[in-house]
């Protein structure tokens, strides 16, 4: 039961246990701060028809609905496989997803339109489970093969076989922490400071047609693997899209869209 | 009497003339710039809002309790003292700017940062928070911290934490002496729609008057909604400072458990009275849901997945219930209608539970979830069984939660238990009735053929450890 040595003090650790590190959801909001609100759609997989905005953009307090029309410049985040738009244009490809961001003057009334926004989607077969997915040759990646030796003749050489299958249930990585970004208007490429405690603020900052904005972080989430890309595209990507467009500074704050309803591809 | 519309925070008092009975402490503290208790779920799963609520118990005496301010309205506040991850350092510490000395820190705080026990430290508060509970209450294991999830750091730091301060002397601090100050009870309080009376006649008149109210109780479980924003009733009536409803009465025949006594208090005073309730209360949710939760908002909410109903199944329970036309005694087999839907009269509050003081036989509870602790049952089991000197079955309770619209024995297996010994081909044959006892739903948490699995299997487990 004998404490260990850490290798060294961490340098925000007083600050950690005495509430005093600021994150960015509390920092002091600027004076016409906005906020954004997902736009979510209930279909595993799904084509994108339309999305009519009119009834949200009737109340009055909502700024603006955007949709991947509104992405300036690159709509693609996904580091390694090209596949994750910041704002999907045709497709849906998980449950939950957001297709468009309600930009409003209060969280309150974010959310209130969002909830008005019709999305025309036309809901696709989903492969929901791994033989579903070998049956329909949709793989995540192109099929690889790990191979040593000659396990054919191995095998049939063996004295014993033991053969059965094993599943083992994917388990999502998500967040505790803040998902809150902020994105001060005038943010001009490369002189913006966008702000975020996110594992990947680099990601979810995405500014087009940079992406690679510099951005504050005053502390960030850990990243043990999981957190740093899931849910990109829920953690606040409009705030980046919208600022520059608008003029307004934007905040997409921590509080997720409804009790377990934040999801990731 | 009644309290005026304040509470006590950090020491200082806090107005709440003006506030919204149904928003959470945690809303209402970053409203007020406390930014320091989190919010990761709002949901009561992860404490990293977790807080320190100073409760003084029928004798007097008092201690922190861990909640989760997320699920704690601010109707539910006039009066009480509230300490959170602000308070803790030295007041001498400087306020704006600078950061407290290590020296200042307290020493939950310390052993946190010399154990290197933060990492991004959004959670941190919330350990903190328990940790501090644990401290003063002498209760330094890992269940202190069941309840807080961290997501980077890993918990081994914090455990080592825990083990630092465990091993430290008892502190005699500013904590330690305001606990020992003496507290009068809670006083009745209102604030706007939300009614907290102290007295039992009080709550059932108020509840005539305003047949809409909703009881609320430790508010686990209506907590989550207002939580999010959900208001359900135009009125609330709270239940936890009626002394009548916090006590423990352990007779001769009969144990009366008040209906608004916090699981924990149960699972302390009557640790080793009822293997059941033993077994399940460790598992029911986490430390500050415990804290809070009650045996009369479980039956209240009736939910088929309400942990502690099976085990009140099994241990033949009375649930006493009272309105202003009287109190009545309903066996706990017949409390139950369908979903979420029992014999309780809409203006009827339930005041208690009455347990067999000498349970017969043996008896344990099981309970099988996605994640051992902190989370929903996919079925929860609780069985009791008695043998005559020739190893014959005269008494069976096999109750199960999560198997149906309600909670549910299984009859047909109890049935057929009935004079036989527990002798291999009774096992089969039981096995194969429990199977089939009931036709549970497949969702989420579990397909039904698990669920009919497990409700052979659990049996098969408690003969096993219990009765071989």
């Amino acid at each position: 039961m004998s404490a260990r040595e850490p290798i060294g003090r961490h340098e925000s650790a007083v600050g950690h246990v005495t509430g005093r590190a600021v994150y960015t959801d509390e920092l002091h909001p600027p004076l016409g701060l906005a906020s954004l609100y997902p736009v979510q759609v209930p279909h595993a997989h799904a084509r994108l028809r339309g999305i009519d905005a009119r009834a949200a953009l009737a109340l009055p307090g909502v700024l603006a609905v955007l949709t991947a029309a509104d992405v300036p410049g690159e709509n693609e985040t996904g580091t390694i496989l090209r596949d994750e738009p910041l704002i999907p244009a045709d497709s849906v490809q998980f449950h939950g997803q957001a297709v468009a961001w309600v930009v409003a003057e209060d969280e309150a009334l974010a959310r209130r339109a969002a909830a008005l926004v019709q999305v025309d989607a036309e809901p696709l077969p989903a492969c929901l489970s791994i033989a579903a997915a070998i049956a329909a040759q949709a793989f995540h990646l192109p099929p690889a093969e790990v191979a040593r030796g000659d396990a054919t003749a191995a095998l049939a050489a063996a004295p014993r076989r033991l053969a059965g299958t094993l599943d083992i249930c994917g388990q999502d990585h998500f967040y505790l922490e803040t998902q809150a970004s902020k994105t001060p208007r005038r943010c001009r490429r490369r002189r913006c400071a966008p702000e975020s405690n996110r594992a990947g603020p680099g990601r979810c900052l995405t500014h087009p047609p940079t992406n690679r904005p510099p951005h504050a972080a005053a502390r960030q989430a850990g990243a043990r693997g999981g957190p740093t890309g899931r849910g990109d595209g829920l953690a606040g990507p409009g705030a980046a899209v919208d600022a520059p467009a608008r003029g307004a500074t934007v905040q997409r704050g921590c509080r997720p869209p409804r009790p377990g309803q934040e999801t990731a591809a | 009497m009644t309290t005026a519309a304040s509470f006590t925070l950090n020491g200082r008092a806090q107005d709440l003339a003006a506030a919204d009975p149904a928003e959470s402490l945690l809303r209402w503290l970053k409203r007020h710039h406390h930014t320091g208790t989190k919010e990761g779920c709002a949901d009561g799963d992860c404490g990293a809002c977790t807080v320190a609520l100073l409760e003084t118990d029928l004798t007097g005496s008092s201690r922190y309790r861990a909640v989760n301010s997320c699920l704690l309205p601010v109707g539910l506040l006039p009066g009480r003292e509230v300490l959170t991850v602000e308070a803790l350092a030295d007041p001498a510490a400087p306020a704006a700017g600078l950061l407290p000395t290590p020296e200042q820190l307290h020493p939950v705080q310390r052993a946190l940062v010399d154990c290197a026990g933060s990492q991004c430290g959004y959670c941190t508060p919330g350990f903190v928070m328990s940790l501090f509970a644990g401290y003063y209450a002498g209760e330094l294991d890992d269940a202190t911290t069941e309840g807080n999830l961290c997501r980077c750091t890993g918990y081994r730091p914090i455990r080592d934490a825990a083990a630092q301060l465990a091993a430290q002397a008892p502190r005699t601090d500013r904590f330690a002496t305001a606990l020992a100050a003496p507290r009068a009870p809670l006083a009745a309080a209102y604030l706007g729609a939300f009614h907290s009376p102290a007295s039992l006649d009080e709550a059932l008149a108020l509840k005539a008057a305003q047949p809409q109210a909703a009881w609320i109780a430790g508010g686990t479980d209506l907590g989550v909604a207002l939580s999010h924003g959900h208001a359900s009733a135009p009125a609330y009536i709270a239940l936890d400072r009626i002394a009548a409803l916090q006590a423990i009465e352990i007779g001769e025949d009969v144990v009366r458990i008040g209906a608004g006594v916090p699981l924990r208090e149960i699972e302390t005073r009557l640790a080793g009275r009822y293997a059941p309730l033993d077994g399940m209360l460790p598992w029911f949710a986490a430390r500050q849901v415990r804290n809070r939760a009650t045996l009369g908002g479980n039956l209240g909410t009736a939910s088929p997945i309400g942990d502690l109903l099976p085990v009140l199944l099994a241990l033949d329970a009375s649930v006493v219930c009272r309105s202003v036309r009287g109190e009545r005694r309903l066996p706990i087999a017949d409390y139950f209608l369908d979903y979420r839907r029992t014999a309780r009269a809409e203006d009827e509050l339930i005041v208690a539970v009455e347990l067999p003081a000498r349970p017969p036989g043996i008896g344990a509870s099981y309970k099988v979830a996605k994640r051992q602790t902190d989370d929903i049952s996919i079925v929860a089991a609780s069985f009791v069984i008695d043998r005559d000197a020739q190893g014959r079955v005269r008494h069976a309770r096999l109750a199960y939660g999560g198997v149906a619209a309600t909670p549910r024995r299984a009859l047909a297996a109890e049935a057929f238990l009935f004079g036989r010994s527990l002798d291999a081909a009774t096992l089969e044959a039981v096995a194969a009735l429990l199977r089939q006892a009931f036709t549970p739903l497949s969702d989420h948490r579990a397909g039904a053929d698990y669920r009919r699995a497990l409700c052979a299997g659990l049996f098969a487990r408690f003969v096993a450890e219990h009765l071989a």
